[in-house]
């Protein structure tokens, strides 16, 4: 844990540092904009929009603070003052918030202090550099002008400010601990866009500063953007989590399984250099893919010894059960597809719901999905079973590859356990046979 | 659609003729320049195919952004040109429902809508005109407009609610309260077109053609993010179906008793006058009211015995486990808690929810389990008013029904 702590001392220091090498570096070379109120004002729009900042991805916040710096910044230049000086100074303010404070918190603070104040330096010397040819009034060719430099300002705006949020999340707590991003360019686009209309109504305020209150209804307007797309991602979480819930309420053995399957699915797709937006089409697949077990008897699911043919359809049922279930919920219709095809094998075996086309070869997410189960199956102790070691598991998973596993998936996986020098399973039971003996010794029995 | 819904509002009878005349009287003293008055009527008719998601009650189309900008563009000065506007007003609804009506819209639907907004953004205009030339206001400069642009906006909000409550109060079986509730939810969705149309009635001196991505941009961030909003009521939603569908697929609950539950008991909420969020709640309690019974999949349970307060338990748990159905659970845990012992006076802490999930339920089981008539089966309910149901809901559970005409011997 202390060497977590050194690395934020690490982080908080040399950020706040740059925060403030920045500051100074603006007030020796520009001028603090003026009339006072008026900054003040685009300060606390900005400071109210990084406060109410929510997560539109793991571990990445956003907000609409960007619109008031553009409009600030644009104001700014076209009135004769530096834009770096004035968004830098703005910035400093939006990481006092009352909770860290309160709770004497420092890396929080300090790390955003320096990531703001640079992201925020950096628009806005973008601003400072295009636009400082320009004067009043800004008619035809000049909007274009501060059309183009809002873009700018921006991208790096966000860019800056994303790239620091990465380093910071790596150096302290991992590669690991950062969930690719999905759905960036929709993310990116968004903040360009806010960007675009900062900056018209920074050429529109600056001459006619009536439009003040309307303007401020705009940044509102962008807040509840931001804040729809973090509940609407809310809502999909929330579902998934109710679903995973239900399993657990109902199968002790489950716990924690569908979880696990969701981190193997998830470590085979980056190693098949899966984009964002696909892994987390593998990770609602993975967390939902024995929802059909639900409708499924618990005792099947618990039985220890062989199920007769009557049972194996039952619990067989599982697998298709899912779609019945889940076929009104909108966005679950991909994930519900490739879950249903988890039981699907390699070489067109098996069996499985709409995912499953006898004697075809199912998709590469059903295919990991598939992996990730029985990896997780083998390594965790069962009703039926004992845990078995990771390299029995893995041989066990070879031996198959090509009929019932993707050779590609298996391949995939065994490389990202290396790379993470994960260890799952049992230390030393590799004998099928004994650990199927030593579950049935076993006299305790679990009930709802 | 049951026969009150088809019903017309009066009023929007009158919607074309009325257009017309005021397109009459005003048109010709308009001063605005004709090439003016049709980009504006082009504009508003266009924007008026533009559902903006989200306000399910109001019907809101983006022509409410065109109709807020033109007041303040047919001006010079202090000097609204108020002929020019109302003028615009007219033709452009008429515009609008032509283009509905070829479009193939419900008009049903659309028809009280546009006579709502057009009457509304009239009195904003009107109003807007008027206080611009009440001296002490007007100042001369952007600054003047802005008082009288806050008070005609909040006078279009007024009249567009009030409209809304009082002619869907009278045409379907709705409470005023109730009506008027659904349309102050859609008023954000107003109050953006408004504040859109006038950001780019103040660019365009300044930015000209660039005031149309300034305030068009803004409008698309509020239009996705209303719709993402709608996305995200559908999501919960869809999400409590298929919960409550788990019982069902499992074999351990009547087919479709989860969904015509939580049709009735709507259809007893609205007559009931609840809240909207109670109303919310009930849909979903109604909808989950069984999913305690996939615990039911264990013989080891079965064989213990089990009672109806134990599903409620266990539905209770599950639904628990989400944090924005707490409230829900709750109703569920109680469903099958009487409305007062012997005894005892009327248990206050019993929520209208549960009583009515509760009474309709076994509406529902007695129909399709029992094969009872629904006669016979509300007569059941009222045996059980001592202490099982409640006798408001009861009353009001046959109030919808003879509504529906499910006693008609025609039906059965």
């Amino acid at each position: 844990m202390s060497n977590t702590r050194t690395r934020k001392a690490i982080i908080a220091t040399s950020y706040s540092l740059v925060g403030v090498a920045i500051l100074i570096a603006a007030i020796y070379f520009g001028v603090f904009p003026q009339p006072l109120w008026l900054w003040a004002l685009f300060a606390v729009a900005f400071t109210v929009l990084e406060l109410n900042s929510v997560e539109v991805n793991d571990r990445l916040l956003q907000s609409s603070s960007v619109m008031p710096a553009l409009t600030a910044g644009v104001v700014f230049v076209l009135s004769g003052y530096s834009a770096t000086l004035g968004l830098a100074a703005m910035a400093a303010l939006g990481p006092l918030v009352p909770a860290d404070i309160r709770q004497k918190r420092l890396f929080q603070p300090l790390t955003n202090f320096g990531q703001l104040v640079a992201s925020a330096g950096a628009a806005g010397l973008v601003l400072d550099v295009m636009l400082a040819d320009l004067a009043l009034p800004v008619t035809g060719s000049d909007v274009i002008l501060v059309v183009a430099a809002s873009l700018l300002a921006a991208l790096v705006y966000s860019l800056v400010n994303w790239q620091l949020v990465r380093i910071a999340v790596r150096t302290v707590y991992g590669p690991r601990q950062l969930v690719p991003w999905s759905h960036m360019t929709g993310t990116i686009g968004r903040l360009l866009l806010m960007g675009v209309v900062g900056g018209l109504l920074g050429a529109l305020v600056v001459q006619e500063p009536a439009a003040l209150p309307l303007i401020f209804f705009v940044y509102a307007i962008g807040h509840m953007s931001v804040v729809s797309y973090a509940r609407l991602r809310e809502a999909e979480e929330a579902t998934l989590r109710g679903f995973v819930k239900a399993l657990e309420a109902k199968d002790l053995y489950t716990r924690g399984h569908t979880e696990r399957v969701a981190y193997f699915s998830r470590i085979i797709g980056e190693q098949l250099a899966f984009s964002g937006t696909q892994l987390q089409n593998l990770r609602w697949a993975a967390l939902i893919h024995d929802v059909g077990k639900l409708a499924v008897p618990g005792d099947l699911i618990r039985k220890k010894g062989k199920l007769d043919p009557d049972e194996y359809a039952e619990v067989m049922a599982h697998a298709h059960l899912v779609e019945e279930i889940l076929a009104e919920v909108d966005f679950l219709q991909r994930p519900v597809e490739i879950a249903s095809g988890h039981h699907s094998h390699y070489d067109g075996n098996g069996y499985g719901g709409s995912g499953h086309q006898p004697g075809k070869q199912p998709s590469l997410e059903s295919c990991i999905v598939a992996v990730a189960d029985a990896f997780d199956a083998m390594t965790s102790t069962r009703s039926y079973r004992m845990a078995l070691t990771q390299a029995y598991a893995i041989d066990e998973l070879r031996r198959n590859s090509g009929s019932q596993f993707h050779p590609v998936v298996v391949d995939a996986l065994e490389k990202a356990l290396v790379q993470t020098g994960e260890i799952y399973g049992s230390a030393h039971l590799s004998d099928e046979a004994v650990a199927r003996h030593l579950a049935e010794g076993d006299v305790f029995d679990v009930t709802f | 659609m049951s026969r009150s819904e088809s019903r017309l509002p009066l009023l929007s009878l009158l919607l074309g003729p009325g257009a017309a005349v005021v397109a009459a009287l005003t048109l010709p003293q308009a001063v605005t320049p004709g090439m003016q008055l049709l980009v504006a009527v082009v504009a508003t008719a266009i924007a008026g195919l533009i559902w903006v998601p989200n306000s399910p009650s109001l019907k809101l189309t983006a022509a409410g952004a065109v109709a807020a900008a033109v007041p303040i563009l047919f001006r010079t000065g202090n000097e609204v040109d108020l002929a020019g506007a109302l003028g615009v007003y007219a033709v452009g609804t008429l515009a609008q429902w032509a283009l509905l009506l070829a479009r193939g819209d419900d008009q049903y639907e659309c028809v009280p809508a546009l006579t709502r907004h057009f009457v509304s953004a009239s009195v904003y205009a009107v109003l807007f005109s008027e206080l611009l030339e009440i001296d002490p206001i007007s100042t001369g400069n952007g600054w003047g407009l802005l008082l009288p642009l806050g008070v005609a906006t909040l006078a279009w909000l007024a009249m567009e609610t009030g409209m809304y409550a009082i002619m869907e109060g009278n045409r379907r079986p709705l409470s005023r309260r109730f009506a008027l509730r659904m349309a102050l939810e859609d008023l954000d969705v107003l109050g953006t077109l408004i504040a859109t149309g006038a950001l780019f009635a103040f660019a365009v001196p300044y930015l000209h053609w660039w005031a149309l991505a300034a305030a068009a941009l803004p409008y698309g961030f509020a239009h996705v993010a209303f719709h993402r909003n709608q996305a995200t009521r559908r999501t919960y939603r869809q999400t409590i179906r298929a919960l409550a569908r788990i019982p069902e697929v499992a074999g351990l609950g009547t087919e479709g008793h989860a969904d015509r539950t939580a049709t009735l008991a709507f259809d007893v909420a609205r007559d009931l006058g609840l809240e909207p969020i109670e109303v919310q709640e009930l849909e979903f309690a109604a909808l989950m009211h069984d999913i305690g019974r996939i615990t039911l999949t264990d013989s080891s349970l079965v064989a213990v015995g089990y009672t109806d307060d134990d599903i409620a338990r266990w539905g209770a748990e599950i639904i628990g486990q989400a944090p924005y159905l707490e409230q829900v659970a709750e109703h569920v845990r109680r469903l099958n808690e009487p409305y007062r012992h012997p005894g005892e006076q009327i248990d206050p802490s019993l929520s209208q929810v549960s009583k009515i999930v509760r009474a309709v339920s076994a509406y529902d089981h007695a129909i399709h389990d029992r094969h009872l008539t629904p006669l016979e089966a509300i007569e059941t309910l009222h045996q059980g008013v001592a202490y099982d149901f409640d006798p408001e809901v009861v009353a009001s559970l046959r109030r919808v029904l003879e509504e529906q005409g499910a006693f008609h011997p025609v039906m059965r």
